[in-house]
């Protein structure tokens, strides 16, 4: 049986360039890069739309079955993606792509003005983007 | 009484004062303030019936940030739940969002309020008028901003921290950057010839030294810290466009002399503990007030380069989208949108501290590179 996963919006927001991706967890207030090769990953395993789906989908299945629960467990830990029913994810078919490695690079110097409630957690006096002593 | 404010409103724009020298800046809107005199507020306050133009009378007696009119909604903040904005029509014109078209601000019970400051109803009834009013309690005074002719009013019960008269009107503008489909990133950015060159770095990356040094070799200078990157469509230009913001500069006590040294008035201003030049005479002319065509991006990173090199598009989005990001809350995944295209758009580059004397010359090369 299919594990199926999403990107965990709203409160993921991801763009990708032609060599990178960033993706940015708007509730812990953290973002992340992917590289090339991790963002062909990234890309393969939302548009499969399944563990297993993303498996078949590479030429190298083989090496993506050793690291693929790996790389589900890192973007799970963040809550960049979340298990849901098939009807809400992506899944569809995935252009030829070769697995070369996945890497989640993240950083958290804007955890508190990205990660910051605009009403619940500001200073009542000073306001947005002040944080709540 | 909405309609008697926009009346009042309306006959005073024409009169109006004209603020920083009456510089043209951002889509071609006029930033103009009308004296925060007595009988100009008077006028104001006989119109309080309006519910939200009747905190204007809290205003009275309201001299800096002791006041206890905590009621009074802010503008820059706000919150949408998905009942109000089922409840908001949409004029077209006037995008629900941050900056101005909607306030909120938290209840005693951990709830919140939100409201629309500008003239779209709940009910559907928006007259949808040009005007969108906005009240800064911080700043004792309400701004309002004419859709149509871009220009935007200012009153207020206080003198205005240096930093507040430079970036007049900044939420207002903020808000506007969005809903034409533009949006604010905070970076400096010069012109040659109409080429215009962003550079984007944290605070302390040189961002101004650099904006200076091409200012002082006679570069059109469009902003030292916010610069508006249109995507081009929103204005129905061919290009992505870069536009000018405030005529100042923002400089440290210690910052390096340039020569020919700026023309400027200078203000301390203690919130940014940095002296604010409002550019005049020879330095003023060479201010932008048309907008000039995104050739190339250049990312200031410590330890970076000596010399421009060329930045991948993603280094480029890893630098620049979170901190835009997290400067419009409700707005992310469009200013991700919309730094994802900057990033694309032109050329990218990184340097780290480039020597002084060479500055100009290098960044005319490396325009002259993206020209060709």
């Amino acid at each position: 049986m299919s594990t199926w996963f999403r990107v965990n919006s709203p409160a993921v927001v991801f763009d990708a360039s032609a060599d990178d991706t960033v993706i940015i967890n708007l509730v812990s207030g953290r973002y992340f890069r992917l590289d090339a090769a991790s963002s062909l990953a990234w890309n393969a395993l939302l548009t499969s739309g399944s563990r297993e789906a993303c498996v078949a989908s590479a030429s190298n299945a083989s090496e993506l079955e050793a690291s693929i629960d790996n790389m589900i467990a890192a973007l799970v830990a963040e809550d960049l993606i979340v298990e849901a029913p098939e009807v809400e994810t992506l899944a569809g078919s995935v252009s030829p792509w070769t697995f070369a490695g996945f890497t989640l690079e993240s950083f958290s110097d804007l955890e508190d003005i990205l990660g910051l409630d605009p009403i619940h957690e500001v200073d009542p006096d000073k306001g947005w983007p002040a944080a709540r002593d | 009484m909405t309609e008697e404010l926009h009346a009042w409103l309306d006959a005073h724009l024409p009169q109006a004062e004209t603020l920083n020298d009456g510089v043209d800046f951002r889509l071609g809107a006029r930033v103009l303030r009308v004296s925060g005199s007595a009988e100009t507020v008077q006028q104001l306050t006989d119109l309080a019936p309006l519910d939200r133009i009747d905190r204007l009378d809290g205003l009275d007696g309201l001299d800096g940030p002791d006041s206890s009119h905590t009621h009074l909604p802010r503008v820059g903040l706000h919150y949408l739940d998905d009942a109000s904005i089922a409840d908001l029509p949409d004029t077209g014109h006037l995008r629900r969002g941050p900056y101005g078209a909607i306030t909120a601000w938290a209840n005693d019970d951990g709830g919140y309020g939100a409201e629309a400051t500008s003239d779209v109803k709940r009910d559907g009834t928006s007259e949808a008028s040009p005007w969108l009013i906005c009240l800064e309690d911080d700043l004792s005074a309400m701004l309002a901003f004419h859709l149509e002719s871009r220009q935007a009013l200012a009153f207020s019960r206080t003198a205005l921290a240096p930093r507040q008269v430079a970036e007049f009107a900044r939420t207002l503008m903020h808000w506007a950057a969005i809903a034409d489909g533009n949006v604010l990133v905070h970076a400096a950015a010069v012109a040659r010839e109409g080429r215009g060159l962003l550079i984007c770095g944290v605070g302390t990356s040189g961002k101004t030294t650099l904006v200076r040094q091409c200012i002082a070799e006679g570069w059109a200078f469009l902003a030292d810290n916010v610069v508006e990157y249109s995507p081009g469509a929103a204005t129905n230009a061919s290009a992505t466009q870069l536009w000018s913001t405030y005529a100042t500069l923002k400089l440290r006590p210690d910052a390096l002399p340039v020569s020919p040294p700026e023309t400027s008035i200078s203000l301390w201003d203690d919130e940014a503990e940095k002296d604010i030049h409002f550019l005049v005479g020879a330095t003023r002319a060479q201010f932008a007030a048309e907008p000039v065509t995104h050739m190339a991006t250049l990312v200031l990173q410590p330890g970076g380069p000596a010399h421009p090199e060329p930045l991948a598009a993603g280094a480029g989005l890893l630098a620049i989208a979170p901190n835009t990001v997290a400067q419009f809350p409700f707005y992310e995944r469009e200013v991700l949108e919309r730094v994802s295209a900057l990033t694309r758009s032109a050329p990218l580059f990184t340097a780290g501290r480039m020597p002084l004397d060479a500055m100009t010359r290098l960044l005319e090369n490396m325009l002259e590179d993206v020209t060709a």
